[in-house]
């Protein structure tokens, strides 16, 4: 709770510089897009990451189940 | 309701509950969800700020990676919780404290 109270006395007395922009109409397409031209190397290395936590998951969770051999 | 400061609220809200959660809670699965509230949280801020203090879209981008590394990271812990049950019997994160090999 006093956590919070001090978060929000920040927030509140803070001064962030913001603009008034109108919202894009839509994100979706440019996110894709992004996704797919300036943030490439990072989604490759997402995929990466995912597929060793997938594998890692896998072989923690069976290796318990299984046989005590390992 | 269209201001930085609504959003941000949120945000803490949301931090302040998980780190609770995290810090009281005895259950892993619980401290887990914690885990996942927090980072919501920052997700939350990241939206918010990207959408108020500049016109690109960089900070969605960076809550889906965000987003992305929780599932590693729920898949991964809850695999390790599994074994820790599976060996000690129990899912206490007080209990789990022996390190003997």
């Amino acid at each position: 709770m006093g956590l919070l109270l001090i978060i929000g006395y920040v927030m509140n007395t803070s001064q962030w510089n913001t603009v008034t922009s109108a919202p894009p109409a839509e994100t979706v397409n440019t996110i894709g897009e992004l996704l797919l031209t300036r943030w490439l190397l990072p989604f490759e290395v997402a995929s990466i990451l995912l597929l060793a936590a997938l594998v890692g998951a896998a072989m923690l969770a069976r290796r318990s189940r299984g046989g005590e051999e390992a | 309701m269209n201001h930085l400061e609504v959003y941000l609220l949120v945000g803490a809200v949301l931090f302040v509950l998980g780190l609770f959660a995290v810090i009281t809670r005895k259950n892993a699965i619980a401290v887990l969800m914690g885990v996942e509230l927090i980072l919501n949280a920052a997700n939350i801020n990241f939206v918010a700020f990207s959408r108020f203090s500049s016109t690109s879209l960089d900070g969605h981008i960076f809550a889906i990676f965000v987003i992305i590394m929780a599932a590693a990271e729920a898949a991964v812990a809850l695999a390790i919780v599994l074994n820790i049950y599976n060996n000690l019997k129990t899912v206490n994160v007080d209990e789990a404290s022996s390190l003997r090999g």
